[in-house]
Parts: C-alpha cells; structure tokens; sequence
C-alpha cells in the first residue's frame, strides 16, 4: 500500500548539500508492521516527513516517487495531501504534547477530529469519543474527557496522541520514536497497544525507532538504516538473528545485554560520516572491520526485490 | 563511604507539597558502582542532588566517610572536589559560551590556589583528554562542535579534573546511541577501576545498569522498595514494582544455540 522508490532528499545549506537520503526503497503491505531502525541521524524521520508531506522548505526531493495506493504522493496538491494527513495516514511522534492543543480539553479534541472525518451526529461523536479513549485503554474516558493536557501524565498524554491518530480512522499509521520519552513500563504499554490496534483494525504501521528491543518484539519486518541509506531488510526475526549487514552486526553486539558484566562492551568505533561528503564507496566502510579495497572504491546496492533479507554489502555479493 | 540515613526531601509549590523522596536509608560501600533505577518522577536525581549538594534535604543525615555532608541548612563539602557529577544531557550541561578547556577546568575554581595549580596544570591536562578520547585541538573549541558521545567525555573530563573519590552519574549515557553508549560506557567502567573510585550510577535503562552496577536500589514514588545484589535482583526480584518494570523490558534475546529469537 505504501510504496518509496529511489527517494533522494538533500538538505541545501551554507556549508553545502547535506544528503539526508539517498536511495531510498520502501515498501509497506497492508496490515503490517514495518519498523525502520538506525541511529540518529540516519534519516529515519526525513523518511516519516517525506511521506507526510512535512520536510522543512530548505529540503529538496531531488529524486524519487511516495506511492500510496499507487498514488504519487510527491504530485498531490498541500491541500489533498493534508487531506490525506490525519483521515487516511495517521501520525504520532516522540513528544506527545506536540500533537496536542495545549489549551484545550481532550474531550474537545477528539470530539472535533471525529466530526471532521466521520459522518456522525453530535450524539454519536460523543459516544465515539468515549470508545476512542476505551480503546487506547484510558479507564474512566468520560473524566480524562474533560481534562486539559497538562494535566496527564507523558504515557496518558501519548495515549491520547495515539487516540486521536487513530479516530479517522486511518489505513496507515507513522510513529516516529513514539515512546522514546516514556517510562519501560509504559513504553509496553503503547508498544502492545500499537500491536493491538494493529491485530483488531488492520492498520498498517510504519515504526520508527533506534530502539532494537521495541522493533523485535512488534515489527514484522525492519529496515535497518546507515547514513541516510537502507543497509539491511528482511523479517525482523531473520535480521536480527541472523544479520548480513557488518553494521547491524555491530549494532546488535554494542548492546549491553550481548556480554557478561565483567567483559568490555563492543563498541563501534568512530562515528558516521559527515552527510555533506560521503565517502565514495560503501557509507560504513571507515568503521568497518571487514573493509575490503572494493568497498572504498564502489558503492554496494541493496538488491531491489528479489530475496526477503538483503544487505548492501559487498562482502555478502562476494560470499554469494 | 556513604550512609544516607531517614532522608526526605519535601518540595513546597504554593499550597501542594510533594514528597520526592520519602524517608530513605542507603548505604554506598567505597569502591562500588551502586545503582538507582525507577520511574520518571520517582526521586532519583533529587537523591543523586541532596549527596552533590545541589538541593538541600527536608530531613535526615547524609554522610560521607562519617562526616555529616549537611548540617542544618548548610553543604559542608568534604574535600572540595571529592564528590563530582555528571548529567544526563550533554548538551545542556555544558555552558555554551565557554571553551573545553574552560569548562574542563571550571571545577577548580573550588580548590585552593596551591591545588588548582597542580591539578590545573597543561600536562596533567592533556593526559586526561587523552585519557577519555579526546584531542588537544578540541581545548578551544566550544561544545555546539562536538557531538553527543564527544561532549558526554567532556563533561567526564570535567567530573575527574579534581581527583574525586565519588562521582554521580546521572543518567549519564540516555541521550546517546547504542553504539556511542557503548564507548562512553566502557571508558566509565575503565576508569572507575583504574581510579578505584565509587560510583552512584541514575539510569532508567536496565540493560545497562545489569551492566555496570554491582548493587541496585530500585525506587518507586520516592521509596526505595528494594536494594541488593544486581544479579540477585534481576533473577528474583520481590517488589511487585521491580517485577513489572523487569517484565516491561523489550529485549531481543538470541538463544545462541538455535541461532533463534525469542519474542516476549
Ligand atoms: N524543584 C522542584 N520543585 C518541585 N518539585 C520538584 C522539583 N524537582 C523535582 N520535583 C518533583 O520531585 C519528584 C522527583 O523528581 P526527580 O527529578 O528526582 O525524579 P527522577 O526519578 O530523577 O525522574 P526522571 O527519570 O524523569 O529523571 C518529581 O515528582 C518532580 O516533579
Ligand atoms: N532542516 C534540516 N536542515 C539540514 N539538515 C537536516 C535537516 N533536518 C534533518 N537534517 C539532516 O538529515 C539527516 C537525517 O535526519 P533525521 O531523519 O532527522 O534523523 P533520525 O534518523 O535521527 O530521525 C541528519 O544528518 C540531519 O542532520
Ligand atoms: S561493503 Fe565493505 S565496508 Fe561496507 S559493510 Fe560491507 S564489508 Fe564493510
Ligand atoms: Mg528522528
Ligand atoms: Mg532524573
């Protein structure tokens, strides 16, 4: 249903031009979740932005096409695509009360994105409102209902976000770090209330997240991102158990649970490239272990279609 | 080293009064890295601020080595420069307008000027940039040039330049990647058996605090609800809120064996 083809997004700045994607390749089905994984910086939220219709105006698209239902989404007009926002594609990220009108009752909020989208009377939305704050587990709705943001908790506030993503309610869902900024115990929660609303509704979810742990256990499949490109995808199971990707490689070994206490952690070394020169062959190539002559030279491609685990790495193209 | 004993801190807005810490006992043995884990909200950088000095307890005792940190209304430091922090946010922490070196060395101002021109000297300066990964180039440089993992090893520089004994850490790797989260993590364990100094390490991560701490206070609405043993702890845990938060952790668990993963 969710389609990204080739997208290069640039960012032109004093210094010169950032490439803050490049190459991407996307593609969501219906009822799945899809989670992108990487860290900072690595383009996860230029991707949720681009398909939002919401980069910033210094950002420029200088290749590529965002199909939606077969839709380019690049094409549509701001207003059809804010159409699309909220009714068809829902949104929820990291900081709940950027979503939220600070001075206005939940109740109020919810009541107006339901009137907007669905054909209800006054009564009906009201009732709705009261199942929308059911179904994202707020246990006295009609009391919530009248509260104002600021007087809910970080895990309540993000519940709402979510409630109100999901009103319309919409064939897709975009979370971008959606409990980034939440307690373990509620970042369980939101996490098994994404994968709930998944099951029951259908909704398709794109995850955004650098939390490995969160895309292990909701994701059907993950993208793992590098510097603005997409080093590794596959079933979240075959990527993370068994990654091709020296990087993911890395990322899951530098994780404290992968060694005893009394053992020094794997750390990767270095730090990513500058995105305003990239390194003309392989993007992780100055801070990989198995970095071969071929690698500094030529840039590896993730094979387009073709098997479900692939990895832009030039070490699996000579293995294989 | 540290006895902390019936410790309140009560803060007053207006007419509500909101207990953040509510009669504590913890006692921090010399050479260890004790842990603090629990909520947002549950108390754990006002305990971390009421040892360094920077809120004052409602009641209580701290001391340190046997000498009362507080007395009455006044932060009696022991030594100056014996108790040292470093916070979550590099980015914050670190005064903007300063430069490395200044900021690295800003702690001495609290020293006596015999001692603040031993410790402040240029080779033993430069040793410790080197020590905690940085370069000679970066001293004049200011922090919006570095990034996350770099400013979080300023900011240590900065908490070893007096010498101390004991450092809080408070949530000292949070905002920083896995991968950077790892060399900050091991540099921390490095030094602090090389330097033999004891920490109090604030995380809410609790991978990482398996990792690195020795023992583990969990704290839960301003209560310490458990302390023990960090291995004892997370294998059986006996209050119903360390239970939760251990079963909310989502982790990829490789059986190496099968080479399969386990989903919780
Ligand atoms: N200066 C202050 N005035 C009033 N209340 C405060 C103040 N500082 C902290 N509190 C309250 O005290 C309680 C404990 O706060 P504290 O910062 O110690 O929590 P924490 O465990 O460190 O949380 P986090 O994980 O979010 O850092 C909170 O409810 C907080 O709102
Ligand atoms: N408005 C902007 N101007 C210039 N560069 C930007 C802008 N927004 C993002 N970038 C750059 O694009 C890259 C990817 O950013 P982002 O997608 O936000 O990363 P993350 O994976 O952490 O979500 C980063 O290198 C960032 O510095
Ligand atoms: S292409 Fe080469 S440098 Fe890049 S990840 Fe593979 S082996 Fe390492
Ligand atoms: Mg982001
Ligand atoms: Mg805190």
């Amino acid at each position: 249903m969710l389609e990204i083809k080739n997208l290069h997004v640039d960012f032109e700045g004093m210094r010169g031009k950032t490439e803050a994607l490049k190459n991407m390749n996307l593609s969501l089905n219906r009822g799945e979740i899809l989670g992108i994984v990487g860290e900072s910086g690595s383009g996860k939220s230029i991707t949720a932005l681009s398909i939002l219709g919401l980069l910033e105006e210094n950002a420029i698209i200088s290749k590529g096409r965002i199909l939606y239902n077969g839709d380019n989404l690049l094409e549509l007009s701001k207003k059809n695509i804010q159409a699309l926002r909220g009714k068809e594609i829902g949104m929820v990220f990291q900081e709940p009360m950027t979503a939220l009108q600070p001075t206005m009752r939940i109740g109020k909020q919810l009541f107006n994105v339901i009137k907007q989208h669905r054909n209800l009377s006054s009564k009906e939305t009201k009732e709705a409102v009261l199942h929308a704050l059911r179904d994202v587990h707020i246990d006295n709705p009609e009391l919530v209902a009248k509260k104002y943001p600021f007087e809910l908790s970080g895990g309540m506030r993000q519940r709402i976000v979510i409630a109100l993503a999901m009103a319309a309610p919409p064939n897709l869902l975009i979370a971008d770090e959606p409990t980034t900024a939440l307690d373990v115990t509620i970042q369980y929660e939101i996490i098994n209330l994404i994968k709930e609303l998944n099951e029951k509704r259908g909704t398709s979810v794109l995850l955004i997240t650098h939390d490995l742990g969160v895309v292990a256990n909701v994701c059907d499949r993950i993208l793992v991102m590098y510097a603005g490109e997409v080093v590794e995808s596959g079933n979240t199971k075959d990527v993370l158990s068994h990654p091709i990707h020296p990087y993911t490689k890395s990322l899951l070994n530098a994780l404290p649970d992968s060694v005893e206490p009394h053992e020094p952690l794997q750390a990767i070394e270095g730090e990513p490239p500058n995105l305003l020169k990239r390194p003309k062959g392989c993007a992780f190539s100055e801070r990989c272990h198995f970095v071969m002559d071929i690698c500094k030279e030529e840039h590896p491609e993730l094979k387009d279609g073709g098997s479900s685990h692939q990895a832009s790495c030039w070490l699996e193209k000579v293995i294989v | 080293m540290i006895e902390i004993s019936q410790l309140e801190k009560i803060y007053s807005t207006g007419k509500d009064c909101m207990i953040a810490v509510k009669t504590t006992n913890l006692t921090i043995i010399e050479g260890e890295i004790l842990g603090i884990v629990g909520e947002s909200g549950s108390g754990k950088s006002t305990l971390g601020k009421m040892i360094i000095g920077l809120e004052r307890p409602s009641n209580g005792s701290i001391t340190y080595k046997g000498h009362p940190l507080w007395n009455k209304k006044k932060y009696n430091r022991v030594e100056a420069g014996e108790i040292q922090t470093v916070f979550q946010d590099p980015q914050s922490s670190l005064d903007p307008r300063m430069s490395v070196k200044d900021i690295i060395l800003e702690p001495l101002l609290a020293l006596s000027k015999v001692e603040r021109k031993e410790k402040g000297n240029r080779e033993r300066l430069l040793q410790l940039i080197k020590r905690v990964g940085l370069k000679e180039e970066h001293l004049d440089r200011y922090p919006h040039e570095f990034s996350g993992g770099q400013r979080q090893r300023i900011a240590i520089a900065r908490a070893l330049i007096t010498d101390p004994s004991f450092i809080v850490l408070d949530e000292p790797t949070s905002a920083l990647d896995v991968s950077v989260q790892a060399q900050v993590l091991n540099l921390l364990k490095e030094l602090q058996k090389e330097r033999n100094l004891t920490y109090l390490f604030i995380s809410h991560n609790m991978s990482v605090i398996r990792y690195m701490c020795q023992r583990v206070a969990v704290m839960f609405k301003g209560e310490i609800v458990e302390v023990g043993d960090t291995k004892e702890i997370f294998e059986h845990p006996e209050h119903p809120y360390t239970q939760k938060l251990l079963s909310s952790v989502l982790t990829i668990q490789n059986d190496t064996d099968t080479q399969s993963i386990i989903l919780k």
